[in-house]
């Protein structure tokens, strides 16, 4: 847990960096230094059709963090996933991937044609070479072995959630980038995905990088909460980031709730 | 009469017409599946450009509208990107315009050009060398097919995913267009526009069809073979067809595709 003086320190330093507008280092990290960068980006920039999308971000993300970016609709979480998946070229700033970086993708939807029928395990397996037992597996623990044969297109927006899940693990990644993998989940599937979640981080030393527009559904094993509204406005451990004025602000001060998944007996040292 | 399917001037009518309507399995599947089954039909139009061009040039027209598939087929990926317009837009943007530019080029020149030619080919001339190109053309598409599948099945149901692993969808996307620009432009000669376009759009929409209420045909490849497998008996029906009532071969098996067609979209629920 950073100390109030820390924070201060951290906001003026923002504060400063925004009005100068110098382009340094990412912001510092609340986890030990000393651990692996898997991704990081250095003051990224986006102008999309004339419109700013992102405005210097930066962002580091390290082995077995889990990180959660929070931020209203159009505040630039799918764009900042996907610059730093390489799918978008920043305008300014660059985006910096570990060697071999094996990286686990949940987009925020899937819409199967229902003009290919390509089956659940086939996805799966498709462009990996993950072996038949490790994909059983996370069908069963995510439930979906009953509908292993079925095409795409019939699974319903929470079930496609878990076959891209189950799609993304299969290669053994060193990150999971999820961008609202809540969505379409029912409240009873939401506190058992997150559990899965946190024990998949566990057991592989995989990182999390999420994103939600939603500040009840943080998991409760975040280590960090972004908040982004095209610049990253407030940054730290879940508990502090919610007394901030910038989340305030952001959010509306009235919504503290903020663990509506706690669980007890699963809490990340 | 059927022994005249072993005159070795119809075997070689009939050799083309069969490997042409086994590539079309496969790539009609893949033009089916990412929405450019328009692809042929506008390919028709600009053909007539391509083959007025070529006359105009004192060329042989088919020349012309080889070349102006596989112009087309280079350019149209770029256009896409430059204009960020769907293809569909784009294709039907193409096709008045170039039949509007072959019609005033005719009108101008005064020229005389077999349009029935074009449009049904001549299957029932086809030479030794006409059938040596075709060999050769169909391995190349389907080389070049079965490099890219796999990707192309991961592309179709989410480009983002494609993206995101780093696989070169533009690329690919260049390479699905010149393997269907090859195919065409090497059909057109014996088998005419019509037909190439009825064996790439008939059999894989039909296949579409079946693979809803057949859960063995739940599959691409198995899609692909299929329409494959259909193409080929649509080419022996329409030929014997041809041969028995002394038809046109070329119209006949269009025809025989399209009666297809309709008996399955009247009994396939």
């Amino acid at each position: 847990m950073s100390s109030p003086t820390d924070k201060t320190r951290n906001k003026t330093r923002k504060e400063t960096r925004k009005k100068t507008r110098q382009r340094r280092g990412s912001i510092a990290p609340s986890v030990a230094p000393s651990s692996e960068v898997l991704l990081r980006a250095e003051d990224l920039s986006l102008v999309r059709d004339g419109r700013h999308l992102l405005e210097d971000v930066s962002i580091t993300l390290r082995r077995e963090e889990i990180v959660t970016l929070l931020g209203p609709n159009g505040g630039g979480k799918t764009t900042l996933l996907q610059s730093l998946l390489g799918l978008y070229r920043a305008s300014h700033g660059r985006v910096v991937r570990a060697k071999g970086l094996r990286i686990g993708y949940v987009p925020q939807r899937l819409n199967p044609s229902h003009l290919m029928p390509l089956s659940l395990r086939r996805f799966a397996h498709l462009g990996n070479d993950a072996s038949v037992a490790r994909v059983e597996r996370s069908f069963s623990e995510l439930g979906l072995s009953s509908l292993a044969e079925q095409p795409l297109y019939v699974l319903s927006g929470g079930e496609l959630q878990k076959a891209m899940l189950a799609r993304a693990t299969a290669k053994k990644p060193d990150c999971l980038v999820l961008d609202e993998p809540l969505s379409g989940v029912d409240d009873a599937g939401r506190q058992r995905l997150y559990g899965w979640l946190e024990r998949y981080s566990r057991e592989n030393r995989c990182a999390i990088l999420m994103a939600s527009h939603d500040l009840h559904l943080v998991m409760a094993a975040t280590d960090r909460v972004l908040c982004l509204d095209r610049r990253i406005r407030c940054e730290g451990k879940p508990q502090n980031v919610v007394q901030s004025k910038a989340f305030a602000k952001l959010f509306g001060s009235n919504r503290y709730a903020l663990y509506a998944h706690r669980h007890d007996t699963n809490e990340r040292p | 009469m059927l022994f005249l399917l072993f005159d070795p001037f119809l075997a070689n009518a009939l050799c083309a017409a069969v490997l042409l309507a086994c590539m079309s399995g496969p790539l009609g599947c893949i033009t089916v599946w990412k929405g450019m089954a328009r692809f042929g039909e506008t390919f028709a139009h600009v053909a007539l450009f391509g083959a007025v061009i070529a006359v105009l040039g004192g060329m042989l027209p088919s020349f012309g509208m080889a070349a102006v598939a596989l112009v087309l087929s280079l350019l149209l990926p770029l256009l896409a990107e430059r204009t960020r317009l769907p293809i569909d837009s784009l294709l039907g943007i193409l096709a008045p315009g170039s039949v509007a530019l072959a019609l005033v080029l005719t009108q101008w020149t005064g020229l005389a050009i077999d349009f029935e030619a074009l449009l049904f080919g001549e299957l029932l001339t086809t030479t030794p060398r006409d059938l040596a190109t075709i060999v050769a053309g169909i391995t190349a598409t389907g080389v070049l097919l079965a490099c890219i599948w796999r990707a192309v099945l991961l592309d179709v149901l989410s480009r983002d995913l494609a993206l995101s692993e780093g696989l070169p969808v533009r690329l690919y996307d260049l390479m699905t267009t010149a393997a269907l620009g090859l195919f065409i432009a090497l059909g057109v000669r014996v088998a005419g526009l019509l037909l190439i376009n009825a064996f790439l759009v008939v059999p894989a929409s039909c296949l579409v069809m079946l693979s809803r209420r057949s859960v063995f045909l739940r599959n691409p490849e198995r899609m692909a073979v299929g329409a494959a497998l259909l193409n080929i008996v649509c080419v022996l029906v329409g030929f014997v067809v041809a041969l028995l009532a002394d038809l046109p071969a070329g119209a006949s098996i269009c025809a025989v595709l399209f009666l297809v067609f309709c008996t399955m979209s009247l009994c396939v629920r």
